[in-house]
């Protein structure tokens, strides 16, 4: 993330959160196109209401609750809709080389998009994206333990995801059995 | 650690659990973060300076 003067102009501010606004948009709806809607949508948002910031204040969790009212209230909007996650990551992905290492990542982003979504914006506000517990309470809308909760749930859930796919079954059917399993867990 | 040296999960303690998950994590966020913007937003961007300018 490019740092800027609190002082710089708003746009100019905005322009150096804008890479971290589409990284946690592509986190939330694991879909690229998605992502940029959601991301435009964050900054024109953010710009019509840029006389409600406080120059100096916590910009990137401003920004950050910007773009999470905006996702759950377009979710509540498509909750009709069925949602081909896998087929929009696949998408993604086909564009990046092929390596290794990008098997991996894409065994990891499969297994992150199967945890609880609760748990999974906690783990990406502090685990990905820096916040402190503190920030990611605050734009959650939940107390530091729930988020610290959450947190950790996710990660043993992740964690469990992973070692099954490293193990016996490597195949997208193995991983999706383990996701299955997992959602059905924590479904119960 | 480059993503080649990680141990694998099945091997791994749960403070290694930890961390590799935690890297896992922000190399997923940092490749998107490190990629050059659209020109969508570009353009939009170019519009707000314009505007405050004004």
């Amino acid at each position: 993330m490019t740092t800027v003067s609190a002082d710089a102009p708003f746009h100019v501010q905005l322009e150096a959160m804008a890479p971290t606004l589409r990284a946690l948009a592509r986190s939330l709806t694991r879909n690229a196109a998605h992502a940029d809607d959601l991301t435009q949508d964050t900054l024109m948002k953010a710009w019509a209401n840029r006389d409600r910031y406080t120059q100096g204040t916590n910009l990137r969790a401003w920004l950050f609750t910007i773009m999470r009212n905006a996702f759950y209230s377009d979710m509540r909007k498509k909750s009709r809709e069925v949602e081909d996650a896998d087929g929009a990551m696949s998408a993604r992905l086909a564009s990046r080389p092929t390596q290794d290492h990008v098997m991996a990542m894409r065994d990891f982003e499969s297994a992150l998009a199967t945890i609880a979504p609760d748990q999974r914006e906690a783990l990406i506000l502090v685990g990905a994206a820096g916040l402190s517990y503190e920030e990611a309470a605050e734009i959650c809308g939940c107390a530091v333990g729930t988020v610290k909760s959450r947190v950790n749930r996710a990660r043993v859930r992740l964690a469990e995801i992973l070692k099954v796919s490293d193990g016996a079954d490597m195949t997208s059917d193995g991983l999706m059995d383990a996701a299955m399993g997992a959602v059905s867990t924590s479904a119960s | 650690m480059a993503p080649s040296d990680r141990p694998p999960l099945t091997q791994a303690r749960p403070k290694q659990e930890r961390d590799l998950i935690a890297e896992n994590l922000r190399t997923l966020f940092d490749e998107t973060a490190r990629e050059a913007l659209p020109d969508r937003f570009k353009d939009l961007l170019r519009r707000m300076a314009e505007e405050e300018r004004k």
